[in-house]
């Protein structure tokens, strides 16, 4: 059951409540999100969260179980139109592994309605990837470049990726995200990014705007600079936090000596009294979120 | 200008940039006239999202630091704001002076750096308390 | 999106059309050497009067013992993998198509480019099952050309092995086999399992139709004969139908035996206590008595005894002339062989028919399920 959600021009991507089962299993419950035309957001979440189910409703692949779902100002369907606008690279970075990258490429200009084959070529041939040698020969690093490849050449307005640098070393890593980070630029705002990744640390270089999913709910959904803004660590002595109504807390950590919490303020002026406030990174306020999750789901199982 | 992202600092990368503009400028590295690195430029040096470094230049630009050249590119401006070299030299050197002492009363370098930073935390609170925020 | 099936599948029909091209070049020369063969001896047996005894003299002259013209042993071979074609192409073209690609996980590539699922799947099916009737037709025409001699020489195309393997019906098993193939992969998705279930099925479809539904086509025609000196055991007797000119009338024979007065069926286990005899014939034990056999005109000759003594399915022995007192009679139920090619359309058409089923599913399967 879908809705076309009234989304505003400037959004490439808006959900409601979305959620999709398979049989009686809900991989995704809640999900709520908005990502604005240009941005590169990270979606970030432990295995199973449903990050892949969710990069499927939105290329189309799948049909939604319940909630409103958006994409480019309309709702996702496998038709040319839709299709054209959308670039996908799946999770393991399919690709026939007898054919060479130019076949590839070759597949790419009779299938699709903007493919621009000197992109293609040219890209890889920067990256000194040989486009003559069966794809199925290339190290992971290059055949992850080949499907991007083919996912941009397509000259998409979406672009969508499911865990593309997960096998990768962390020099191909670096490849593949300055490739990724030279496209967005290249495209000069025309081009918009969801990109599913465990990598924490590289997220935050490359992307503006992060979503975090559990449990197929959104935990966050915020830009990057916002949210290491608002959220913070505070330390103080053993006891319980005093709550706040500017503030919540994330996760709380007590020893018997001291507490550690990560909270998020709404109110960035906020002072807590005897409270010494640090900075956090990207990768805790993630793993924050995942652990309250976690947490959460433990306490519904009466396991805690 | 080769600039350098670090990911486990908490700070913003746009305001790492910031920082490193600023500490160039201040230390001579970058003279005005300067041409900085384009957009895209940096995006491949270093795998970042384009518009952190546009957001970066902005906020530099604002502060006075640099100038857009419309069709041409981005400089420094020909008059940096902040101090002088020649002050920031001094200060420098009485801070040699300091470390020096320091030194001298078997202090190591994490002690020296917790020092600093209480200073700095201290000059920080007085300044809150000027400034009526609480 | 024709382009991809090329490049995709290019090997494949180079492989068929290999297969095809060798066949052509085994079938037509052997062919032309029993045609003229045939014609050599036609010539010479008519100088002779000796015409009703071709197939005898043939036989001497080296033919194999199915009076087939054969390639002395390679021949059975050859026969079985005719008769597996389709079942190979079920197997090793139709599953693979869809297997291939969920295995590789790059139907998530394909379908995401600009062309839909449903005219990807369309334009797949089209190709595949128009070269398949292809390949499937060139083999039966190849065959039925190759097989023209001992058609015309037995008039034995009705019978099982040979009505698989000629005509245009072969068309059909192979388009069915495909489907079906294509079905079941896409519903498993795994290669092996796929492929087992569908021989499995195809197999038990084919023997299933040949048994129990080709012989229902039309309803037979019946034919009673009494037992005379032309119809002791071995036979049938049909090259006495009055449809059918002599010597050139055989037809498929869908059931027939002994049957008494009143229309029982001899039990060959217990017959009538007065017929039992006690000398066993040294019998030739030609032929079987019971469906889906033919044997041409009678090629005994003349003067066979109709006293003759035989025992069946480790029985008493039988005396015929004391069964023919008793009112015995033959009973036999047959398809005329003018009613050949009826047949060969409506088996086409039965299987073209179930090929819609998993033709349907394969769609179903694969744009109604998630990706």
């Amino acid at each position: 059951m879908e809705q076309t959600v009234k989304s505003k021009a400037s959004e490439a991507v808006h959900t409601r409540g979305l959620g999709k089962c398979y049989g009686s299993f809900w991989a995704l419950k809640d999900c709520t999100i908005s990502v604005p035309r240009g941005s590169v957001t990270a979606l970030v979440g432990p295995n199973g969260a449903g990050k892949t189910s969710l990069l499927k409703l939105l290329v189309g692949l799948n049909s939604s179980s319940a909630g409103e779902i958006a994409v480019l100002g309309q709702t996702p369907s496998e038709t040319t139109n839709y299709l054209s606008s959308i670039g996908y690279l799946a999770q393991e970075i399919p690709l026939y592994n007898q054919f060479t990258a130019l076949e590839h490429f070759a597949i790419g200009k009779h299938m699709d309605t903007n493919w621009n084959n000197e992109l293609a070529v040219k890209r890889l041939q920067e990256l000194r990837i040989p486009l003559d040698r069966r794809v199925g020969k290339l190290s992971g690093g290059q055949r992850a470049q080949v499907g991007l490849a083919m996912a941009l050449a397509k000259r998409p307005q979406l672009l969508l990726l499911d865990e593309p640098v997960a096998a990768l070393d962390p020099l191909a890593r670096m490849d593949f995200l300055a490739s990724l980070a030279q496209a967005v630029t290249d495209a000069d705002g025309e081009l918009t990014v969801i990109m599913s990744s465990h990598l924490l640390a590289d997220l935050e270089r490359v992307c503006d705007r992060v979503i975090i999913l559990a449990a197929g709910e959104t935990q966050l959904c915020d830009d990057v600079d916002h949210v290491l803004k608002s959220h913070k660590l505070l330390v103080g002595h053993s006891g319980e936090l005093p709550k706040h109504e500017g503030m919540s807390v994330i996760q709380e950590v007590r020893s018997s000596t001291a507490t550690h919490a990560i909270v998020r303020l709404n109110n960035l002026k906020l002072a807590i009294p005897g409270w010494h406030v640090r900075d956090v990174d990207i990768e805790e306020v993630v793993l924050a979120y995942m652990g309250q999750s976690r947490d959460m789901a433990a306490d519904e199982r009466g396991e805690r | 200008m080769i600039f350098h992202i670090s990911s486990r600092t908490g700070v913003p990368p746009y305001l790492q940039i910031v920082h490193q503009v600023k500490q160039d400028i201040r230390l001579g590295l970058v003279k005005g006239g300067d041409k900085l690195p384009a957009v895209r430029e940096v995006v491949t040096m270093i795998a970042i999202n384009p518009n952190t470094v546009v957001k970066a230049y902005r906020e530099l630009e604002n502060q006075g630091f640099i100038e857009k050249r419309a069709g041409i590119g981005t400089f420094v401006t020909k008059q940096p704001a902040g101090p002088s070299p020649d002050v920031q030299s001094a200060l420098l050197d009485k801070l040699e002076v300091w470390m020096e002492e320091a030194k001298n009363a078997d202090l190591d370098e994490e002690a020296v750096e917790a020092l600093f930073h209480t200073a700095q935390r201290n000059k920080r609170g007085d300044q809150r308390g000027t400034d009526g925020k609480k | 999106m024709n382009w991809l099936i090329w490049k995709q599948h290019r090997k494949m029909f180079v492989i068929l059309a290999a297969f095809l091209a060798l066949y052509a070049a085994l079938a037509i020369p052997m062919g032309l050497h029993f045609w003229h063969i045939y014609q050599h001896a036609l010539a010479n047996c008519s100088k002779t009067d000796t015409c009703n005894q071709l197939s005898g003299s043939l036989l001497q002259s080296g033919w194999d013992n199915n009076l087939n013209p054969s390639l002395q042993g390679g021949a059975n071979l050859v026969v079985l993998l005719l008769l597996a074609a389709p079942f190979l192409l079920g197997m090793f073209i139709g599953v693979p198509l869809i297997t291939r690609e969920y295995n590789a996980g790059t139907n998530l590539l394909i379908w995401t480019r600009s062309v839909s699922r449903r005219r990807w799947l369309t334009t797949k099916l089209v190709w595949i099952l128009v070269m398949t009737a292809l390949f499937a037709g060139g083999i039966a025409a190849l065959t039925t050309w190759w097989s023209k001699t001992g058609n015309v020489l037995y008039l034995n195309r009705f019978d099982p092995v040979k009505f698989d393997l000629q005509g245009v019906a072969p068309v059909g098993y192979a388009i069915f086999a495909v489907s079906l193939g294509m079905a079941l992969g896409a519903w498993l998705k795994r290669t092996m399992v796929a492929v087992g279930i569908s021989l499995a099925v195809l197999l038990a479809v084919q023997i299933a139709v040949g048994v129990a539904v080709r012989p229902r086509y039309m309803a037979p025609l019946v034919r009673n004969v009494s037992i005379n000196q032309n119809t002791t055991p071995g036979g049938n007797d049909l090259a006495l139908s009055p449809q059918v000119p002599p010597g050139s009338g055989a037809a498929w024979a869908v059931s027939g035996g002994l049957v008494s007065k009143t229309g029982q069926p001899l039990n060959w286990s217990t017959p009538p206590r007065k017929c039992v005899a006690t000398h066993p014939d040294q019998g030739d034990g030609v032929g079987s008595v019971g469906p889906h056999t033919a044997v041409a005109s009678t090629d005994k000759g003349p003067g066979r005894q109709a006293d003759a003594i035989i025992s069946r399915n480790g029985g008493p022995a039988v005396d015929f002339q004391c069964l023919n007192t008793l009112g015995y009679y033959w009973d036999t139920k047959y398809q005329p062989v003018y009613r050949y090619w009826d047949f060969q359309w409506m088996e086409l058409g039965l299987y073209l028919a179930m090929s819609i089923i998993p033709v349907g599913a394969t769609y179903w399967l694969v744009l109604k399920r998630d990706a």
